[in-house]
């Protein structure tokens, strides 16, 4: 970043996405709380780009299908007979001759 | 050394056949699952098939789990690619996009062109559903970080590893994402108002 103390507004603005996910230094998160102290425009900007970092790609565990229980089942039976199959493959004659 | 023991026991434990760990392990994380693979591909059908073919092909290779990454990360990897596939099998192309949405707005002097205005949003504004409906128009690879980072728990690097990105591209598109949702929020809720 800038080595001035006064950021412009670009320069807060490319810094906004770090300071929201913790990871801006101590004296840069500084520099930007200064800039959006003063400047009336990117202080706006930033609550809205505040509120889409909440709120963009939250996880909301969605309700699952109501048959999940029965598609895991389903996947376990096959996996399980993948398992057999591969377990209960016949030896390999050559094996029992070397 | 493993830096998720835990994790390596489980998969250890899957892998011998415990189907109840298996069980556990898929009812813990399914949830997120499916909504990720319902936000990547729109249709809770497919997010369905997408969901029960990754889990499918997780128990069938969890024995090559080596507990680098967390069993999340790396069951959130198994569903990637089972995502992927089904895009292509759809025949749906990826659009990625690396442009920064706000780039002309600003003047050569660093501040805001004289003519940008922002006016507060409306806090009564269905906020959380336009923000969904924009994440929709994102290109994929946008919405994926934004999708993915979101996820308690992943940090930066795990996110940036499933995502085959270094750190320092994952963080430039999720704030190019991020700016993008934001400048598609400020237009649908001025729409609203």
């Amino acid at each position: 970043m800038s080595s001035r103390i006064l950021l412009s507004c670009r320069e807060s603005y490319q810094v906004l996405s770090d300071y929201l996910d913790g990871e801006l230094g101590a004296v840069d998160r500084l520099w930007l709380r200064g800039h959006l102290m003063m400047c009336g425009k990117c202080r706006t900007y930033f609550e809205q780009f505040r509120r889409v970092h909440q709120l963009a790609g939250r996880p909301q565990p969605e309700d699952l299908p109501a048959d999940f229980e029965e598609v895991m089942a389903e996947v376990l039976r096959r996996w399980k007979d993948h398992d057999s199959q591969f377990l209960k493959k016949p030896a390999d004659p050559w094996d029992e001759e070397r | 050394m493993s830096a998720h023991p835990a994790d390596l026991e489980t998969a250890r434990r899957i892998a011998a056949g415990d189907e109840e760990a298996a069980a556990g392990f898929f009812r813990e994380l399914s949830g997120e699952m499916f909504g990720y693979a319902r936000k990547m591909l729109g249709d809770p059908s497919a997010a369905e098939d997408a969901l029960q073919e990754a889990m499918l092909g997780a128990l069938r290779s969890i024995g090559r789990y080596d507990g680098r990454v967390s069993l999340r990360s790396w069951a959130f990897g198994v569903l990637r690619h089972k995502i992927t596939d089904a895009h292509r099998k759809r025949g749906r192309d990826f659009v990625f996009s690396s442009d920064d949405p706000e780039a002309e707005r600003f003047q050569a002097d660093g501040h805001w062109n004289k003519d940008v205005t922002f006016q507060p949003w409306d806090e009564n504004a269905e906020l959380m559903e336009i923000v969904r409906r924009c994440m929709e128009d994102l290109p994929h690879n946008q919405r994926e970080a934004l999708v993915l980072r979101a996820l308690e728990g992943l940090s930066t690097r795990e996110a940036a590893g499933l995502l085959e990105l270094s750190e320092d591209n994952l963080r430039q598109v999720l704030h190019r994402a991020r700016a993008s949702v934001r400048r598609c929020a400020d237009q649908k809720a001025g729409d609203a108002a």
